[in-house]
């Protein structure tokens, strides 16, 4: 299983004419003019992994300051800065750009394409999601972050009780990753309609892509509100506007519906694309196909939908009437019941299946177990009274970490040791591997666990310190040796990374014989993914023949090579039926500066300069007139000239 | 496959089928499509917030206090300018489709013109409001007030903007018969923002002198 003959014999036969076309400058330059899916998607994860990284450790100060009772590690405010910006990071700037990395690197391999339907607007969101990063995390070094909560509530976020610049630094730093999260969102929208390969029906298109398609679907719904909520607390703070304001008429608990509107599909639009992972990998390691392919497909929708409809469940101790405290309490409860769907799709797989337990199977049994934990106190939180009692309490914090960590981070580490081989071309060591899940697997359940019993026992989150003899202190100490415990298991895993990339073993084309096309690729992939673009025969195109032998069949046909340019294959919507070729666009430096003027506007509004702001923003507007300014037409005219000469 | 492509075959390579008038949806439609949809729900959850505090937060007294209630002549006169601007633009979008230039710059022109209006009719509006009447800075109302109409003000500019950029690229030949998506994309954002525009004005205007 080490090369694919196919892959091999298409190469041989269009490989040489495809390089020149494809290749792309090296170096310095070519960092800043990449437009190929493969390198932006690793550098969505590696810059990612960087934010998760620097988030973590911020858990693991505060962590630190609550070992003890009455500790002083910290001062109160910079720990109201450390939980602010723990959780803003880790929720918007860790789990969906990281998810997003693996879409952007993986949706056109897995779909059979040579590059997503807009490879500038990749480009353009990657460099805005790590401007707004940068932002973000280094105003802690200006001791200027955020520290108003992750959720940002009015009316204490407004400026008369929170001066500074942080809460400034959340609401448009938010604004600028909205705009790269929105993007990214299209373009995966856009490429799983429209660039598939030929034959690849939707009743063939992995589940994976599915996952993050509705991801994609709702970020389109969800983050307008959340967009609109962070501009009027910016034009409140700044500007002296009334929204949130009840002594001028408005209204503090519209922050909040905005806000829950889009928060509580964030949960979902961060966890549906970890458990497409978990979709990719259990059937993989099951030695069969998923079960129930229809069922988890329409659950993932269903997932998608509902969210909508529960995001009062978040306001339950604000005081709203009882009839709509009851409607968004059921909507919770039912909420949970495509995730059981796809919860028991996964388990008849394995049952039915040949489990073999490699190291990314591994994480995602971990994640089997931690996620269904945090899905019990979810049901939970659904019932108003009981809701009305643990709100605010580290119960909460615990349930949310079971959901994300365990619903996010397992299936994340999981994906890193299932396709780095592919990312990179060297294999992870499975020693190492296990280690680290052990650890993890460990930590993770000290360090939260005891969570919820302090929270059951009354200990509120958010608190810098708390006094000693009220039961809280032995299990304090467990979750912060318990997150130390954890740090040191992911940073096994970080260990293993950078001793892989440095003299791990090559890796082959499909270790672990998985189903989809990626496999088809060589690891990593050429500049062009697929030599010859394959024809789909069925959901799992590297367990049949045909698909494969469409490689070496079409070797001759220009409608399959594509050796005129750098072009890709547009085909219809529903059955995946070839329509025509699309020309893609080369390198161009033209996306950063359009994102580079998005980056100096927000900035300048940070630092209170609206001149500056304003040239930023017209920056960004010549790059786009540029961007999209007509060039087909002469460019035809011009190689007509040149046939004729 | 290495010998030269004569005339006739080239016309069949892939590179002559891509410049043919596709078949299915151009990947940039959708693009255009899923932006605006976005950028709707966008609208929609600032006139959510708009009722919201009409009808949860105030109550009876709209617009609250001393404020009057809109004038509606020049808001009619406005919804008059953009409702008609989408027409020209249909008109050139046709047109080219049947490589006529001349219509192309003539519907597009009088499309920016219309749109130029009607920026100049908000922006008396604006003067009128701000000196005479309330500032975003009273309460709420004007908040919402200003930042709705102001939002979408911005979407006509940036409409305005991109009619002159499609103008321009018509002038020098850069639109033809085969090339002209971006005309029709371009269209769908214009046609949007007018008919976000009508709800708009049915709610800030009319709907506040209920």
């Amino acid at each position: 299983m080490t090369t694919l003959e196919e892959r091999k014999a298409a190469e041989a036969a269009v490989g040489e004419q495809l390089e020149p076309i494809w290749e792309e400058s090296g170096g310095l330059r070519g960092w800043f003019t990449t437009v190929d899916h493969k390198k932006i998607g690793r550098r969505y994860m590696v810059t990612a992994g960087l934010f998760f990284t620097v988030a973590g450790l911020e858990a693991v100060v505060m962590r630190t300051q609550l070992a003890r009772a009455q500790l002083d590690v910290v001062s109160p405010d910079l720990y109201n800065q450390l939980f602010t910006l723990h959780g803003t990071t880790m929720i918007f700037f860790f789990a969906t750009p990281m998810l997003f990395g693996f879409g952007n690197y993986l949706f056109p391999l897995m779909l059979g394409a040579r590059d997503m339907a807009f490879p500038r607007l990749n480009a353009f969101g990657y460099w805005a999601f790590a401007s707004a990063g940068l932002l973000m995390t280094s105003s802690l070094l200006f001791g200027a972050a955020p520290n108003g909560g992750w959720f940002a509530y009015v009316p204490l976020n407004e400026e008369q009780y929170l001066p500074g610049a942080g809460m400034d630094v959340y609401s448009l730093g938010l604004l600028l990753l909205g705009i790269s999260t929105t993007v990214g969102g299209i373009n995966f929208i856009v490429t799983a309609l429209t660039m598939r390969a030929p034959g690849m029906s939707l009743n063939r298109v992995p589940v994976f892509v599915w996952a993050l398609v509705v991801t994609s679907f709702m970020v389109v719904f969800a983050l307008p509100p959340l967009n609109v909520a962070n501009l009027m607390l910016f034009l409140d703070r700044r500007y002296g506007f009334h929204f949130f304001d009840p002594s001028a008429g408005g209204d503090p608990i519209l922050w909040q519906h905005l806000f829950w509107l889009f928060g509580h599909p964030d949960v979902y639009i961060i966890v549906l694309p970890a458990l497409g992972i978990v979709s990719a990998i259990v059937p993989t390691f099951s030695r069969r196909p998923i079960a129930a392919y229809p069922l988890i497909v329409l659950a993932t929708i269903g997932t998608g939908v509902i969210s909508f409809g529960v995001w009062v469940h978040h306001m339950f101790a604000t005081g709203l009437p009882q009839l709509s405290l009851s409607f968004f309490s059921a909507a919770s409860l039912i909420v949970t019941i495509p995730s059981g769907i796809q919860y028991f799709s996964w388990l008849m797989t394995i049952v039915l299946g040949r489990l073999v337990v490699r190291t990314p199977m591994l994480w995602i049994l971990g994640f089997l177990v931690v996620f269904v934990a945090g899905g019990v106190t979810g049901v939970m939180f659904a019932v108003v009274p009981f809701d009305q009692q643990t709100t605010d309490s580290y119960f909460i914090v615990a349930h949310f970490h079971y959901v994300l960590f365990g619903g996010a981070v397992f299936p994340i580490v999981a994906g890193i040791y299932y396709w780095f081989g592919k990312f990179t071309g060297r294999m992870l060591s499975e020693k190492l591997g296990r280690w680290s899940f052990w650890l993890v697997f460990v930590g993770f359940n000290a360090t939260f666990f005891p969570m919820h019993v302090v929270g059951l026992l009354g200990m509120p989150r958010r608190n810098y310190t708390y006094q000693s003899g009220l039961g809280w202190d032995g299990l304090n100490l467990v979750e912060t040796i318990g997150a130390y415990v954890l740090t040191v298991g992911l940073a096994l895993t970080l260990f293993n990374i950078a001793r892989a990339l440095r003299s791990g073993p090559a890796a082959p084309e499909n270790p672990w014989g998985g189903d989809t096309l990626e496999w088809a690729t060589a690891s990593p992939p050429q500049d062009y993914n697929f030599p010859v673009v394959p024809t789909v025969h069925s959901l799992h195109p590297m367990w049949d023949e045909k698909t494969l032998a469409t490689m070496v069949r079409d070797e001759d046909d220009p409608e399959r090579t594509l050796t005129d340019g750098k072009q890709a294959l547009r085909t219809s919507d529903l059955d995946g039926v070839p329509e025509h070729v699309v020309e893609l666009p080369e390198e161009t430096v033209v996306p950063l500066v359009t994102a580079g003027g998005l980056f100096v506007a927000t900035l300048a509004l940070v630092l209170g300069a609206p001149v500056v702001a304003a040239s930023g923003g017209l920056l960004t507007v010549v790059g786009l007139v540029v961007w999209h300014w007509p060039r087909a037409a002469r460019q035809e005219a011009q190689e007509a000239q040149e046939a004729q000469a | 496959m290495s010998a030269p492509a004569t005339v006739t075959s080239a016309a069949t390579r892939p590179r002559a089928v891509a410049r043919e008038v596709p078949a299915g949806r151009r990947p940039g439609w959708w693009g255009m499509v899923l932006t605006l949809v976005t950028d709707v729900a966008a609208f929609a959850a600032l006139l959510a917030a708009y009722f919201y505090v009409r009808f949860v937060t105030t109550g009876a007294d709209w617009p609250p206090g001393d404020i009057a209630d809109p004038k509606l002549l020049k808001a009619w006169i406005m919804t008059a300018l953009l409702v008609t601007s989408s027409a020209p633009l249909v008109f050139a979008d046709l047109g080219i489709k049947k490589g006529r230039r001349g219509r192309l710059l003539v519907g597009v022109g009088l499309t920016l013109l219309l749109g130029a209006a009607f920026l100049y009719v908000q922006y008396s509006e604006y003067t009128e409001k701000l000196t005479t009447e309330f500032t975003p800075q009273t309460n709420a109302y004007g908040s919402l007030f200003f930042v709705i109409t102001g939002f979408h003000g911005l979407h006509v500019v940036l409409g305005v903007l991109t009619m002159l950029v499609v103008f321009v690229a018509g002038a020098t030949g850069r639109i033809t018969r085969k090339h002209h998506a971006v005309v029709r994309i371009a269209g769908l954002y214009w046609h949007t923002v007018g008919a976000v525009w009508v709800f708009i004005f049915a709610s800030l205007y009319l709907a506040a002198q209920l």
